[in-house]
């Protein structure tokens, strides 16, 4: 399952999207491949019915593989993957990647790259960071699917 | 389907995972994935057109919310309980509103325990919570992250832990009593609760009801810590679209209110079920029976929150008519009414937030209160002690008919000497004050004088005049808002300003003037709480040098022996009921009252000997007449201060009533004591005053010849009421 959370620069929830795919015979494919097409299928799903164009795309960099952004999927928005040093997968060559001060240890991998100093998305990404609010949004969106999808209560929709 | 596709496109979209065991042939795997659907809030900001209402789900576990937002590892583990198809969608979370009323559904199921019933919608236990509203709750920025310095909504200032502790109460109460200490900021935790809830969209609607002295400073307030907020403050004539303007905090008064809140149910202030009721200096509504109180505890509410610093002033009746306001009321439900006993004090714990200085804040300079004892010389001396005489010779020559108001009276009398001589000036007091803030202000420190009286002959303005090198302000009652926002401001700008002299009765209570560092009381009040609040003007937060508090007292005098029953009956009631006061007038025996001049109580309490016997006011001069009307108001519970000569358009007296009837009531007072009727050009020119003055505040012409017909016409239906002699008599004999 995924979500796709927009917040505005002082954390106020705007939009959540979200959906979960399920694959019934997983044991047919390899599983490098198959969650490159899932998380290929689940993201375009997720954009299909998001209504605004956010500024700046972040996601969890040990939930997200550098290719869903560097390859699958083309956004005019930069993209960054956060993520700790130790849990943050490999990058690609196409991404740059940063060591944050606030939060401390924490990378970046951006695609298509670092957004300039003076840029909107910098600010952004700058003062998402100083409050406090770079991780702390994946946590609530964690929330908002299990509200959704919890213990099987959710029905469909009508 | 409102598809947004210019910022984003698939690529790669041929290239498909490979299976196992067939190698290079490609294969798409199966999945069942769930459609994209959209839907947002009910709101006019809906948003892409398709949007509609996903399936209305239950809440089936109890405490489910709480448990949500805490339990990250707690909900990974559900979501590998099992596989399950589910909703699929997009919530537009920009437009919610958590306070909407809930759409017609089918009812099921039970509301999630701790989590108030109308942040999420439900009006009861069985009702339905949608799911956008169920996410626009739990998505919505954590209370502690906005509170948290580096988080994201910005303070002009951190707040200090029981700060933090006190917002985190108001966040999650629909009623709470917060009854810090004067100075802790209750204003500002008030501010800020307000701010995050409308931030989270929990609130959309707050009204506050305030002092009418204080609706400035309040507004400087919200404008300082939630520069978002839009405020309508509802004052003067403008009042119909003050009420009717988009807002997110309606600020008034409650004298406005009181004018605003009438029985039609479509009056501005009844209209609509506000979000937060919050009423600042709750003890205006000690009175239960006060129109006022009526009215707030009738305002349609969702939460109500009240902030005082003494809940406590007089008697548990005061504590069971603040308790009566807090809690939420529906639209058309009557408020419950509560009576002294085991219930009130268990509400009362439930609901009261109380903080001392001395216990949360060990880092505020410290307050030094002193008594300081002065020795009456000379004329002063004399003018005293014949008066005490003369009204000790008058109280016994009444014998049997003497009265409780005839001693008080005598008090009043021989404390206005204590202030200064009325044949001389001379002052004792007045002589130290001088020397003191000669001293204080020479090491940069600034001051504040207290007095009960106003006059400029033994009051405010008499302190004022003989302090001139010192270019005092002065802040008493009969100023309009305006006049005394401008006092307010000049004394806090302008350091050449080194001394403000205030009437106790209007500067006691919610103003900060952390800018000075000492206190006078020139006179003692009945009542010590009063006195505090007084003294926490400086004493508060923000203040950074020791607050010196002065007490004049002048020896052998009746203050000296009032000051003593004072201090009995205060350490007394300090070790039954923590450090909330009586009003000792109240509470002070016959016995006490006419031991004071060592005098007996009458073995019965009759009507004033007088009162039955018309007075032969033609005899009197215009001041005379003055002074008795000044007497009988005040007979009646009224604070009267005398205005000087010049001022006001004729107005000769002020009138405050706070004390019995609970509110803070305004009368500008005419004496006329004309050998002719009153004719209607005094009546108008005191209309027109009115019209200069705050709203609510209300006038009365008193004149024992009468008034012409035309005067009574112009004044009838209005806020102006005229005594003639008639009058006069029925309000002397009862």
């Amino acid at each position: 399952m995924a979500a796709l959370f927009l917040v505005s620069a002082r954390g106020e929830p705007l939009e959540f999207a979200y959906n979960r795919i399920e694959n019934p015979n997983t044991f047919l494919w390899r599983q490098v491949d198959l969650r490159r097409y899932v998380e290929r299928k689940l993201t375009t799903s997720l954009l299909q019915v998001c209504s605004r164009v956010p500024t700046l795309l972040l996601c969890l960099a040990d939930e997200i593989g550098s290719e869903l952004f560097c390859q699958d999927i083309h956004v005019s928005v930069p993209v960054g993957r956060i993520g700790e040093p130790l849990k943050a997968s490999a990058h690609a060559a196409t991404e740059s990647a940063e060591l944050l001060d606030e939060p401390a240890d924490v990378h970046v991998f951006w695609f298509p790259g670092t957004p300039a100093s003076e840029s909107v998305e910098r600010r952004l990404f700058s003062r998402l960071s100083l409050h406090g609010l770079l991780m702390e949004p994946f946590q609530r969106a964690s929330v908002g699917l299990r509200e959704v999808y919890s213990n099987g209560r959710a029905s469909e929709s009508p | 389907m409102n598809l947004r596709v210019d910022w984003w496109h698939e690529t790669n979209v041929a290239e498909s995972p490979r299976a196992r065991w067939f190698g290079v042939f490609p294969r798409v795997p199966r999945v069942d994935i769930g459609l994209p659907k959209t839907v947002s809030a009910p709101s006019p900001r809906a948003g892409p057109a398709g949007h509609r209402w996903l399936a209305e789900n239950l809440i089936q576990e109890a405490a489910s919310l709480d448990a949500y937002r805490n339990g990250i590892e707690d909900a990974r583990a559900i979501y590998s309980a099992g596989a399950y198809t589910g909703p699929t969608g997009c919530v537009d979370l920009s437009s919610h509103r958590l306070n909407d009323p809930m759409p017609p559904t089918r009812t099921a199921g039970r509301s999630p325990s701790g989590t108030s019933q109308h942040e999420l919608g439900g009006d009861d236990a069985g009702q339905v919570i949608p799911l956008w509203k169920r996410l626009a709750y739990l998505l919505s920025a954590p209370s502690n992250l906005m509170l948290s310095e580096r988080g994201p909504v910005e303070w002009p200032s951190s707040f200090f832990d029981y700060q933090r502790d006190g917002i985190r109460a108001l966040l999650s109460a629909d009623a709470l009593l917060l009854a810090d200490d004067m100075g802790l900021g209750k204003t500002i935790q008030t501010i800020a609760a307000i701010r995050i809830l409308t931030l989270q969209g929990r609130l959309e609607r707050t009204l506050l009801v305030v002092p009418a002295g204080l609706v400035v400073q309040w507004r400087k307030a919200i404008h300082a810590w939630a520069p978002e907020l839009r405020v309508s403050t509802v004052q003067g004539p403008q009042r119909a679209w003050q009420w009717a303007a988009p807002a997110h905090v309606y600020l008034t008064s409650y004298e406005t209110l009181r004018e605003d809140f009438t029985s039609n149910p479509q009056s501005p202030p009844r209209k609509v079920t506000w979000d937060a009721v919050v009423l600042d200096e709750a003890q205006k509504i000690k009175n239960r029976e006060a129109e006022v109180s009526r009215k707030c505890k009738l305002l349609p509410r969702r939460r109500a929150w009240a902030l005082t610093g003494t809940p406590l002033e007089n008697s548990v009746d005061d504590l069971a008519s603040i308790l009566e306001f807090v809690a939420p009321l529906e639209e058309g439900a009557t408020p419950e009414r509560l009576f002294p006993g085991p219930a009130l004090l268990d509400r009362h714990r439930t609901l009261q937030l109380r903080r001392k200085k001395a216990e949360v804040l060990p880092q505020l300079p410290p307050k030094l209160v002193s008594e300081v004892g002065l020795a009456l010389i000379g004329a002063q001396r004399q003018t005293y002690e014949r008066a005490e005489r003369e009204g000790i010779l008058r109280l016994r020559e009444q014998g049997e008919d003497v009265r409780i108001e005839n001693v008080l009276e005598l008090i009043l009398r021989l404390k206005q000497i204590c202030n200064f001589c009325p044949a001389t000036g001379a002052s004792a007091k007045l002589d130290d004050l001088v020397e003191r803030v000669r001293t204080l202000t020479a090491e940069g420190h600034r001051a504040l004088i207290f007095s009960q009286f106003t006059d400029e002959r033994y009051g405010a303005r008499a302190i004022a005049e003989q302090l001139h090198a010192f270019q005092p302000l002065v802040y008493t009652g009969d100023l309009s808002t305006p006049e005394r926002d401008t006092v307010i401001e000049e004394f806090r700008r302008s350091t050449d300003r080194k001394v403000l002299v205030l009437s106790l009765r209007a500067g006691g209570q919610g103003l900060n003037l952390q800018e000075a560092s000492y206190v006078f009381h020139f006179d003692r009040w009945w009542n010590p709480a009063v006195e505090h609040q007084a003294e926490d003007r400086s004493h508060r937060i923000g203040q950074v040098f020791p607050v010196n508090v002065f007490k004049y007292v002048c020896e052998d005098t009746i203050e000296e022996r009032i000051d003593e029953i004072l201090r009995r009956k205060q350490s007394l009631f300090d070790e039954l009921v923590d450090d909330v006061s009586i009003d000792l007038r109240s509470r002070l025996s016959s016995e006490e009252l006419f031991g004071l001049f060592g005098l007996a109580p009458p073995a019965t309490s009759k009507p004033d000997a007088q009162a039955g016997a018309p007075r032969d006011y033609a005899a009197m001069t215009g001041i005379e007449f003055e002074g008795h009307v000044k007497t009988l108001l005040e007979r009646r519970g009224w604070k009267v201060e005398t205005t000087p000569p010049t001022k006001d358009g004729g107005v000769d007296l002020i009138a405050l009533s706070s004390d019995n009837l609970g509110l803070e009531t305004v009368v500008y007072v005419q004496c006329k004591n004309t050998s002719t009727a009153v004719g209607v050009e005094v009546v108008r020119q005191l209309n027109g005053v009115l019209a200069t003055k705050q709203p609510g505040a209300r006038a009365m012409v008193i004149c024992p010849a009468g008034f012409t017909e035309e005067a009574r016409r112009f004044a009838r239906g209005g806020r102006i009421e005229l005594w003639d002699r008639h009058d006069l008599f029925q309000r002397e004999a009862t």
